[in-house]
Parts: C-alpha cells; sequence; structure tokens
C-alpha cells in the first residue's frame, strides 16, 4: 500500500476510533442512568434535583445509597425511591427491591434512542471517511503526515 | 461539503430521535461548528499533511472537556453532551481529512462552521 494511503487510512482509522468511543460514552451513560447496570445494596440517603438549561425537560436526579457518593438516575427511579428507603438489586437486574417490594426497572425513551443513534452515527463516519477518500480528486500532490 | 452535509443528515436525525432534548442536537452542531473553525485555520496553515487535522479535532475535544466542566457546567458534568459535541468534532474531522489549501475546503468549513455553531447555541440554550 502506498505510504500516502496508510496516511490516510491510519488518521481515518484515528478519528473512527474516536467516535464510536463516544458514541459508546453516550449510549452507556444514559443506560447507567437507569441502574439496571448497577448493583445496589443499601439505605437511600439522599435525592437531589437538579435543574439544567431547560427546567422540566432535562432535569437531574441525583440519588446516594449508604456511601453518599451521588448518582444520577433517570426520573423514573428517583420516584420509585424515598429518603430512608432500603434498596437492592443485582447488577443487570431489571427490578428493583424497594423496602422489600419489586419496582420495574427500563431503560429511557433517551437510551433507547442512544442505542439506536450510536451505530447509524459509526456507519455515518465510515461511509463519510470513504466517500471523501474516493471522491477526492486525482493527482493530488503526497500528503502523508 | 459532504461532510457539511454528513453533520446536517446526523444532526436531523438527533431531532428526530431526541424531539424533546434540543440541548443533545444543539452540542452536536456546536462541536462540529467549532472544530470546523479550527480546521479551517490548520488546513491553511499545516498544508499537505493529515494528522494535524486528527491532532486538532482531539484538541477540539479536550476544550469540550473544559469548556463543560467550567462555564457550561450546570447541574453536573454531564457525559452526553461532551460525547455528543465530540461527536460533532469527529464528523468535522472526517470530512476535512482530505482538505487542501487550495481546494475552498477552508472557506466552506469556515462558513458551515459559523452557521453550525449559531445553530448549536440557539438549540442549546433556546
Amino acid at each position: 500500500m502506498p505510504s500516502r494511503e496508510h496516511g490516510f487510512v491510519w488518521a481515518a482509522i484515528a478519528l473512527a476510533v474516536t467516535g464510536v468511543l463516544f458514541a459508546a460514552l453516550a449510549a452507556w451513560t444514559l443506560v447507567a442512568r437507569s441502574t439496571i447496570p448497577a448493583e445496589l445494596d443499601g439505605t437511600v440517603t439522599g435525592i437531589e434535583l437538579r435543574h439544567e438549561k431547560h427546567p422540566g425537560v432535562d432535569d437531574v436526579w441525583m440519588i446516594s445509597v449508604d456511601d453518599g457518593d451521588l448518582r444520577h438516575v433517570d426520573t423514573h427511579v428517583a420516584d420509585l425511591v424515598d429518603v430512608g428507603d432500603a434498596v437492592e438489586k443485582s447488577a443487570w437486574d431489571t427490578s428493583l427491591l424497594v423496602n422489600g417490594e419489586p419496582r420495574p426497572l427500563s431503560l429511557s425513551d433517551d437510551a433507547r434512542a442512544m442505542l439506536l443513534l450510536a451505530p447509524i452515527i459509526a456507519v455515518v463516519v465510515v461511509s463519510l471517511t470513504c466517500a471523501t477518500h474516493v471522491l477526492s480528486r486525482p493527482g493530488r500532490v503526497d500528503r502523508t503526515a | 461539503m459532504l461532510g457539511v452535509g454528513a453533520v446536517v443528515l446526523v444532526g436531523a436525525a438527533y431531532g428526530l430521535l431526541f424531539a424533546d432534548r434540543t440541548d443533545y442536537v444543539g452540542h452536536f452542531l456546536a462541536g462540529a461548528g467549532a472544530t470546523y473553525w479550527l480546521l479551517a485555520v490548520v488546513v491553511e496553515a499545516a498544508p499537505e499533511r493529515r494528522w494535524p487535522v486528527v491532532i486538532t479535532v482531539w484538541v477540539a475535544v479536550l476544550l469540550g472537556v473544559v469548556t463543560e466542566a467550567t462555564v457550561f457546567r450546570l447541574a453536573e458534568f454531564d457525559p452526553v453532551d461532551l460525547a455528543n459535541q465530540s461527536l460533532g468534532a469527529v464528523l468535522a474531522g472526517v470530512g476535512m481529512l482530505d482538505a487542501r489549501p487550495y481546494d475552498r475546503s477552508s472557506t466552506v468549513a469556515a462558513a458551515a462552521g459559523l452557521v453550525l455553531l449559531v445553530t448549536g447555541f440557539f438549540y442549546a440554550f433556546a
């Protein structure tokens, strides 16, 4: 493979990997807010509502369980618990035990949408990379970095 | 131009999938717009190179980390906002990988960057 092609391929791979990592970060963060991936066992010690740019739309609900560390959760998760409630679940369980009573957990609409959008973005990045390279004019000078 | 089209396409997908969360598409467009501005300068200053484009995208991502952690930090440092604006930066970079100083890419990038940045701020804060 000519060195010019190597230069393009490695630079394109670097950007594509960067894009995939951030798509994964967005999807994982939104999934984690459902608490489905988390293991919980303790007492709710705090529930806090923080406002963002659009109060009522992008509100941030934070809860802490025993250790005091605040974790950002979906609105419907915050609605399931009160301060002092005992909560328990294993990682990846879709049910949360609140004072011994099971409460269903589910992914938010945002999480589902991001799980759909993330692979779409990955396909667009790869397609754009190929199209940009193919459509670039022939006879260009060597631009290998 | 192809890269700008891809940004608009993905921006439309954000708008459809996150109809209530206009801040998501706002961060995405603003990330792309700001990065296009940086790339418009870099392509002119460092012609015949591709890695400066990649490094500029990474610098834009780092600038995004700093702004999210400081001036744009409201309720918390939001990794989703960071990811959305970084994805815009990556798409802008991919579209400029084959850009050259003499093919009007910088002019297009500067003009598109301004429009995307203003539109992004509008959606993020309106």
